[in-house]
């Protein structure tokens, strides 16, 4: 009678248990840090593909080689967790600029913000966002070639 | 101890089933149009037809919400994040010229 009713009392902690710690898991396991990784591409209105320099909070992405970073391009964006950060509440800022670059791919112009022939565009992205984020740039009508 | 044993194991299960339910795949559909028509729709990144783009099918399956893009070569191109609550079932996009 005894062993029966330890048994009982064991059994229904170690479902209480279970039953408290699965939504907590659950839960936590929202709040860990995410690298997620973005192609981010840019086209214009005729849907041809634009080199742009690509931009995460106002900053130049730079390469491996300490050079911005062109489309299209993967950018690795870490997204911290929610309790710790504002950043993950409020995405994080994507953009491109739009870049002259030489038969090589050398940028000529535009990494300073210079006048081109396309507008810069930002937008904020969420770590459960689409992994492609393509950009379709509008004309700059101020722009004199 | 069997009654004990059930209330305690819809216990468990309750919040698994409500985890599983939260992660299951939502689609919705839209009839998108703009004015003029003809613009190229594109869905995440993605180039989904021209408008009138009747019936376009949206998913939510891994995200909770989309990107729609409308791009019309003069206009200025448009974009818009929709989540899922969030897609009516008819949209007209007014384009304007850049």
């Amino acid at each position: 009678m005894t062993s029966i009713g330890s048994g009982t009392t064991w059994r229904a902690r170690a479902l209480t248990a279970l039953a408290i710690a699965l939504p907590l898991l659950l839960c936590s396991s929202c709040e860990t840090l995410r690298t997620m990784e973005f192609y981010v591409d840019a086209i214009n209105g005729k849907e041809e593909q634009v080199p742009c320099a690509i931009l995460l909070e106002d900053r130049l992405v730079l390469g491996d080689d300490n050079v911005p970073l062109l489309t299209p391009n993967v950018v690795t964006v870490d997204f911290l967790p929610r309790s710790r950060s504002r950043r993950d509440r409020g995405g994080v800022k994507l953009g491109v600029r739009p870049v002259e670059v030489d038969p090589d791919g050398i940028i000529m112009r535009g990494v300073q913000g210079e006048e081109m022939r396309y507008v810069e565009d930002t937008r904020t992205i969420r770590r459960d966002d689409a992994a492609r984020q393509l950009f379709i740039l509008r004309r700059n009508n101020s722009f004199v070639e | 101890m069997m009654r004990t044993s059930r209330r305690f194991g819809a216990l468990v299960l309750l919040p698994v089933l409500l985890a599983v339910a939260g992660c299951r795949s939502h689609i919705r559909y839209v009839d998108l149009d703009s004015k003029p028509s003809g613009a190229t729709v594109y869905v995440n990144g993605e180039k989904k037809g021209v408008t009138r783009a009747a019936r376009l099918k949206l998913e939510f399956k891994d995200s909770p919400r989309v990107l729609i893009q409308l791009n019309k070569p003069r206009y200025r191109p448009i974009f818009q994040f929709w989540s899922r609550g969030e897609v009516p079932d008819e949209k007209i996009f007014m384009l304007e010229v850049e």
